[in-house]
């Protein structure tokens, strides 16, 4: 434990300025089907990042080449500053110090919750401090005989962090912590892991498939598309800025319409003339992507009364769904083109009803040619 | 997964997913478990390699002139007639006891549950004698048949009750609210679907009955392994019992293979992840007291009438000259030779398990299946190879007890194998991968994560192998060190002059320190596993 620490601080002092973790064109391949291929990524110290991506898309190699499981075939991985795996440096896990928490807790059966979270600790009264404080950090304080069997989904997930973090990790890695859990007690455990997380003041990576988890708990969300970080960025830059058609589409429900840029650098589609926010833009046709939360939906006379606004464009109710805190209703404008707008209102328009729909806010275009590069 | 040669699955559990999804490891095996391993591959194939290529050695004209004989016709039809028998009467005897104590409302089923399990510990050398020493007239086919059912109706029981348990009760309230009536959908529904479960459990009983040796010697019934020992003992024609192990061989092997089919069909049948909920229990009504009956007539065959019959010997025959020293030195042997046997076949079985459970790869593999192919052998037809290679190869040891405990450990393989590679099993490589990344070397964490976790199961398929290993009979009877006599095979010298007077102590003591053991083993083992166990194998 004492040196442990030491190394710690050493190691601290030295890289003062280096992030808790880098990934340099990671590659990784199982036979012919490249899984990783050239994963760049920095994640500062103290946040928590996610990796989001769609199953199957190489997050969890990524974790495992972290945590020291896998080797990649090209590229380092470097913690606070030292490179542990890369062409001629391959640290084992057992000294790597990255805490893993796996998708289903993985806690060891013939152990109790103290020999669990103890179980990468010195034998000591010091050691057993030290669960008793983890302990308390994830909220399950005095638990310390129960056996794993004997305890909750959401218990077991805590224990399983409290022994990631026990011995000091430079870097928690948890693999879709949360998806074993059903969804009431989801959102539960995600808010006192990620309590416990903060508390403890250690850098965490969170891979997951779920994008409502990877924007609520992260202040860092890295999409992974096709082997590659498709964007890194904050929350909200991600859901507002994205950097492509494709991290648009896959963060957060998004229409997407057919656009000409014209003369006054506004964009001309199906909902009207437009303000550009961000994203590429070129001559032709573009790809513009609506926020289904940037359509208002107006009652026909209300829309005239606020003409002065900008002008709306109308169209027809075709289907509705209400969620109880919000809805969705779908219209159709034109001949064919039907856009989805959402709505936090008490009472839905009913399907045949006709409505004005009014972009809110400036939205992202994309050019066709860069699109079709990212996918 | 359906595989050629069934898994030994007393331990199989469901493998938890190890959080490793990118695919099989492709490390290779470190040398010395390899080298190993491959030895007990050997050890488990090169008794049979041999016995074959005796029955050969003349070539194939003059094997099959031996073979094309009226009388092995009639072997072959003594067999399989015997084999259809019993199995049928199994099938009815297992598939009703396994609905009576799941779905019916019968009072007791809990007790009756753990009791129709019974049997698969008592000889069946034990059981026959008990018969015919109660009536000579016994002996024959229909004593054959009585016993062999007896004591193999649970092959088919244990499986058809698992099944049965795991079936989804919604499909049953389905089947109700489109109007079938209760006693349409037993048959219709709940029998259909379990099908593939018993088909899997009869087999398991065919071939059961055409490896026994014990019931059939004592019933005096000339089928393929009695026949095959009496040509070993004429000694007249040594390559005659080589020969006659083959088509034995061949059926075995079809059967072995049709069960295994039929147990992948089984479980690949099981759709979705365990019925929470059990089904409802059908009401007998009037038909209660007849459950009974029949329930107890049963166990009564099984169970009572062979353990009444033993205490009986020992009881009336009191006053004849029991030496009890004997007695003790016979258990004294029995106990040593089986402690050998469980130590030697677990060591083989280590490396086995951990290149099957570790390091999966065409080889290794190939090197698992091997030893399982001593389970598709008779335990006669294992005891002549021996004899073979004993003579020839082996003459150092043969007839004494190294090469004894070499047909042990050929016997038991495929039981130790299954529990060790289900038992590494159970510490999926997710857990040693959490454990290295707490800072642990690889060394450390076989010590404090996998072997833990994997020393229980292990130590159970020892005792498993120790336990039957004290009532094998065939294997013992021809091997075993001259002048050494164990339990069983003293109880086998005694009752084939029928002195059952003498025989009787040697019997109690079996039942005491073999059977009763064996019961409690596997009823503890069901208990955790709450799985049948259909490559559970009786070797008496």
């Amino acid at each position: 434990m004492p040196r442990r620490d030491c190394v710690a601080v050493t190691e601290g002092s030295a890289h003062k300025a280096a992030p808790a973790l880098e990934l340099r064109a990671l590659r990784k391949a199982y036979g012919r089907n490249v899984v990783l291929d050239g994963v760049d990524l920095v994640v500062p110290r103290g946040g928590i990042a996610a990796v989001l991506g769609p199953s199957g898309g190489g997050k969890t190699t990524l974790l495992r080449i972290v945590a020291g499981f896998e080797h990649p075939d090209a590229g380092e991985v470097l913690l606070n500053g030292r490179v542990v795996a890369g062409p001629e440096v391959n640290v084992p896990a057992e000294q790597r110090r990255v805490g893993v928490v796996p998708q289903e807790g993985a806690l060891f059966p013939h152990l109790d919750v103290a020999g669990n979270v103890g179980f990468g600790l010195p034998r000591g009264h010091a050691s057993r401090e030290r669960i008793a404080e983890v302990l308390e950090l994830v909220g399950l304080p005095g638990s310390l005989r129960a056996r794993p069997n004997q305890l909750s989904g959401g218990q077991q997930h805590r224990v399983a962090l409290a022994r990631a973090l026990a011995p000091r990790p430079q870097i928690v890695v948890l693999d879709e912590p949360f998806s074993s859990l059903d969804a009431g007690l989801r959102a539960e455990v995600r808010e006192e892991v990620m309590l416990a997380l903060q508390a403890a003041a250690t850098t965490a990576i969170v891979v997951t498939h779920d994008q409502q988890e990877a924007l609520s708990v992260a202040d860092q969300v890295a999409v992974l598309l096709d082997g590659r970080v498709a964007q890194s960025a904050d929350p909200e830059t991600l859901y507002n800025l994205p950097a492509s058609l494709a991290v648009a589409t896959f963060v957060g429900e998004a229409v997407v319409l057919a656009g000409e840029v014209d003369s006054d650098g506004r964009i001309v589609c199906a909902l009207g003339s437009l303000i550009i926010r961000g994203g590429t833009r070129s001559a032709g046709t573009v790809d513009v992507v609506v926020r289904p939360e940037q359509i208002d939906v107006l009652a026909p006379g209300f829309a005239r009364a606020l003409s002065g606004a900008g002008e709306g464009i109308a169209g027809t109710v075709v289907s509705r769904s209400f969620f109880g805190h919000d809805g969705v209703v779908r219209v159709l404008v034109g001949n064919s083109t039907v856009v989805t707008a959402r709505l936090h209102v008490a009472h839905l328009p009913t399907p045949g009803s006709a409505v004005v729909l009014r972009v809110n806010s400036p939205v992202s275009v994309f050019s066709r040619t860069a699109s079709l590069d990212s996918a | 997964m359906s595989e050629l040669v069934p898994k030994v699955q007393l331990f199989a559990a469901a493998v938890p997913p190890g959080g490793a999804p990118t695919g099989p490891r492709r490390r290779r095996p470190p040398l010395l478990v390899a080298l190993a391993g491959t030895a007990a591959a050997a050890v488990a194939v090169g008794p049979i390699w041999y016995l074959v290529d005796r029955a050969l050695e003349r070539g194939w004209d003059n094997t099959v002139d031996e073979l094309w004989q009226r009388r092995t016709l009639d072997l072959v039809a003594r067999s399989v007639g015997l084999a259809v028998t019993v199995t049928a009467a199994c099938v009815l005897i297992g598939v009703a006891a396994a609905w009576l104590v799941v779905r019916s409302n019968l009072r007791g089923r809990g007790v009756l549950r753990i009791l129709f399990a019974l049997p698969l510990a008592i000889p069946s050398y034990l059981s026959a004698f008990a018969w015919v020493s109660w009536d000579r007239d016994l002996a024959g086919f229909w004593g054959a048949t009585l016993v062999l059912t007896m004591v193999s109706y649970p092959f088919v029981y244990l499986p058809a009750v698992a099944a049965i348990r795991h079936l989804d009760p919604a499909q049953e309230e389905v089947a109700r609210s489109l109007g079938r009536s209760r006693w349409s959908i037993a048959i219709g529904l709940t029998l259909r679907q379990v099908r593939s479960s018993i088909t899997a459990g009869a087999l398991l009983v065919a071939l059961y009955v055409l490896s026994d040796f014990g019931a059939v010697a004592a019933m005096r019934y000339e089928v393929f392994t009695w026949v095959i020992y009496g040509a070993y003992r004429a000694g007249f024609n040594p390559t005659r019992a080589a020969v006659l192990a083959l088509p034995l061989i061949v059926i075995a092997l079809v059967l072995v293979t049709a069960e295994a089919r039929a147990r992948g069909r089984a479980e690949s049948a099981r759709i979705g992840s365990g019925a929470a909920r059990r089904g409802a229990q059908v009401p007998l009504g009037r038909a209660a007291p007849l459950a009974w009956l029949m329930s107890l007539t049963v166990l009564g065959a099984a169970v009572g009438f062979p353990v009444y019959r033993v205490i009986h010997w020992v009881t009336t025959f009191e006053s004849t000259e029991v030496d009890l020293g004997d007695v003790s030195r016979a258990l004294g042997k029995t106990l040593t030779l089986a402690a050998f046997a469980s130590v030697a076949t677990v060591a083989l079985a280590i490396p086995v398990g951990i290149l099957a459970a570790r390091f999966k790869s065409a080889t290794s593999l190939a090197i698992e299946r091997s030893t399982y192919v001593a389970h598709a052998l008779p335990g006669i037809v294992v005891a002549i190879s021996l004899v073979y290679i004993g003579v020839r190869v082996l003459r150092p040891i043969y007839l004494q007890t190294p090469l004894l405990v070499l047909g042990y450990v050929v016997l038991f393989l495929p039981l130790a194998v299954g529990a060790v590679r289900s038992s590494i099993e159970q510490s999926p490589v997710g857990l040693e991968e959490v454990a290295r990344s707490l800072g642990t070397t690889s060394r450390r964490v076989t010590l404090r994560i996998t072997a833990p976790l994997a020393i229980p199961g292990i130590a159970a398929g020892a005792a498993l192998v120790f336990l039957s290993t004290m009532k094998e009979l065939p294997v013992t009877l021809v091997l075993h060190p001259t002048g050494t006599e164990t339990l069983a095979t003293t109880l086998w010298r005694y009752t084939t002059i029928s002195d059952y007077a003498n025989a009787g102590p040697y019997a109690l003591a079996l039942v005491l320190f073999g059977a009763i053991p064996t019961a409690l083993l596997s009823a503890a083992l069901f208990a955790r596993r709450d799985r049948a166990a259909p490559g559970l194998r009786r070797r008496d």
